[in-house]
This record gives C-alpha cells, structure tokens and sequence, in this order.
C-alpha cells in the first residue's frame, strides 16, 4: 500500500487531492520510526488502537479500510484498491475541477 | 504480503466442535478430532521452533488445511444418519470448511438439525459470504432455533448478508430492541449492531462523510472538513 500511496501523493501534487490516514497503531516511537523509514508524508489522526474513536465511529472492522471522499465532502467509494482506486481518483479530480 | 494474511488466516483458531446435550459421537468422529488437533499441534511446535521467516514461510505449504478433512467427516455424517454424530460432522464441515462440501453440510443441518445450540459460530462466518443459502439458513435459525442466543446471532448476521437494505436497517434494530444485552465479541449486540445502524444511515455512497476531528501523530489537531475542496483518500491504517 505504502508504494502506491506515495505514487498517489507524487502524481497528484499539484492537484486538489489529500490522503489523510487514520492510524491505529499503538507504539507511538515505533510508528514514527515506521514514518521516517517508508517516507510516509501524507497526515494521519492518531487514533491509538483499533478500537480508537475514530475506527469505532466509522464502524472499521478491518484494516486497511479505505473511503473516497469528493471536493464536496460526498463519501463517492468505499475500499476500492489499485487500478480502481487511480480511475476513481482521476475521476473526482476532472469533476472537481470542472467546477 | 501474502505472508502477513497467511498469518492472520493461520491465527485464527479451528472452531472447537461444539459440546450439547450430552452427545455421543461415534469412535470415528472422535478420533478424527484427535487426528486433526495432534497434527495442528506437531505444525504449531514445528512452526514455532522455525528459527528465521524464511523456514516459517516455507512451513506454511504444510499448514494441516481443515478443508482436507471435510471429505471424511461427510463420510462419518452419511454412515450414521440421524445420530449426533452426523449433526457434530455437519457443524464441524459448514464451520471450519467453504465450498461444495459446506453447501452439502449447511443443507443438511437446515434439514434434520436446525434447533442444535451449536449453530453460533456457523450464523458469525455466513455474515462473509453473503447468498441465497446464507439468507435461507439464517432465516431458519432465527425462525426455528428455540436458543435466544443463537437466534441473536442468526437475525445480526442476516442484517449483514439480506440484499434488502431497507430489510438491513430493521433488522438491526430489532437486534438493538430485542437482542442487545447479548454478548458479542468484547461488547455487546447492541453495541455492534449500532455502530452498523450508523454506517447504514451515514457511511454510505452519496452521503455526506461525517465530520472527523482528533490529533495528529505529532499532536496537532485537525479535521476532515480542513479538506473540503480536495478528493480525499481517507485510509484506516496500522504499520502491522
């Protein structure tokens, strides 16, 4: 996930796209370790454990679990990877900008 | 990759079969049971002796699959027909195998044994595979099953796997009404089926995503809404 997530965050960087992440990892250190060492920029909410606030409230059962939100806050996807997930960001995007 | 779900495959634990009404089940089905938890045990001892990943790795293409012993417990189901011993080898089948042979096992159990109290486990997994057996079966168990506690589990699971959304959303809440002093995993029903009522009523396609506010990793406070404007990929993640 990492690599494809980066090439997101490359291919789109002068877009309006973000990745946010909901991070449920519950060693802090290591989790910044884990930052520093995949060259992970994107910002996450740090949601402690699996059974976080956020994870619970959005009702995650497993992980990664991902949603796709457009430019006017429409959850548009839900757990859609690889080619799919590219095709439908390229799409949001051309909708965003067209205004 | 394929290592880290190989793992979470082989973590979880073989469903025991269930103990009722003090069942008898014939020498073949116990020593088949025997059979299977000493050769898990000699695969875990092995595994856990494995000293690199690599040898660990390498172990998994001896994992005992439980899948390869459906075929003799179907065998020790049609020898003894209409005995615990062939309600306890279908239970064992639909709860620890998938395919043809769980399709054979879950008939037969809504055939001759639909009011067992062992059928818990069998109504959690169908919430995965969802289908027209997966409904049928639940809809007999929460109809027939004189166990409230299997009853609960059936009518949650076929709030999961119904096709029917609107059907979805009542059945949830009649779970919350009827069945949510339950016990479910560390909660209860009720705690389950309403973080499931507001996924339906607020998660989905075409809503609008509810608002998210809390901390960064270095502390600093944000929300989902500083990003309107921008698609988001909003990912629930774990370095694990």
């Amino acid at each position: 996930m990492y690599p494809h997530e980066r090439s997101l965050v490359e291919t789109h960087k002068d877009a309006p796209f973000a990745i946010l992440g909901v991070n449920s990892d519950e060693d802090k250190v290591q989790l910044q370790k884990r930052l520093a060492e995949e060259n992970i920029t994107w910002r996450s909410w740090w949601d402690v454990t699996t059974e976080g606030p956020i994870s619970t409230r959005w009702n995650i059962s497993g992980w990664p679990t991902i949603y796709v939100i457009d430019h006017e806050g429409v959850i548009r996807h839900k757990n859609v990877r690889g080619d799919d997930l590219d095709a439908a960001i390229e799409d949001l995007l051309a909708k965003a900008q067209a205004g | 990759m394929l290592a880290a779900t190989l793992l979470v495959a082989l973590a979880a634990p073989l469903a025991p079969l269930a103990e009722e009404e003090a069942a008898t089940p014939s020498n073949a089905l116990t020593e088949l049971l025997n059979e299977i938890e000493s050769t898990q045990e000699a695969f875990w001892t092995k595994f856990q002796a494995a000293e690199t990943e690599e040898a660990k790795e390498a172990l998994f293409a001896e994992y005992p699959d439980p899948a390869k012993y459906a075929g003799r417990f179907m065998e020790i189901a049609t020898a003894n027909p209409g005995t615990d011993a062939e309600r306890d080898a279908l239970i064992w089948v639909a709860q620890n195998v998938r395919g043809p042979q769980k399709t054979t096992a879950l008939e037969g159990l809504l055939g001759s044994y639909i009011e067992s109290k062992a059928l818990s486990g069998i109504c959690s997994g169908l919430r995965y595979e969802p289908g027209e057996l997966s409904e049928r079966f639940l809809r007999a168990v929460l109809e027939k099953s004189p166990h409230r506690a299997v009853r609960g589990q059936a009518i949650y699971n076929l709030a999961h796997v119904t096709s029917d959304q609107a059907e979805s959303k009542k059945l949830f809440d009649t779970v919350v009404a009827d069945y949510g002093d339950l016990e479910h995993f560390k909660g209860t029903l009720a705690d389950a089926a309403k973080g499931d009522i507001f996924e339906v009523e607020n998660l989905g396609i075409g809503m609008v995503a509810p608002e998210i506010e809390g901390d960064d990793i270095d502390g600093v406070s944000f929300k989902l809404s500083d990003y309107r404007g921008r698609v988001v990929v909003l990912d629930f993640w774990g370095d694990w």
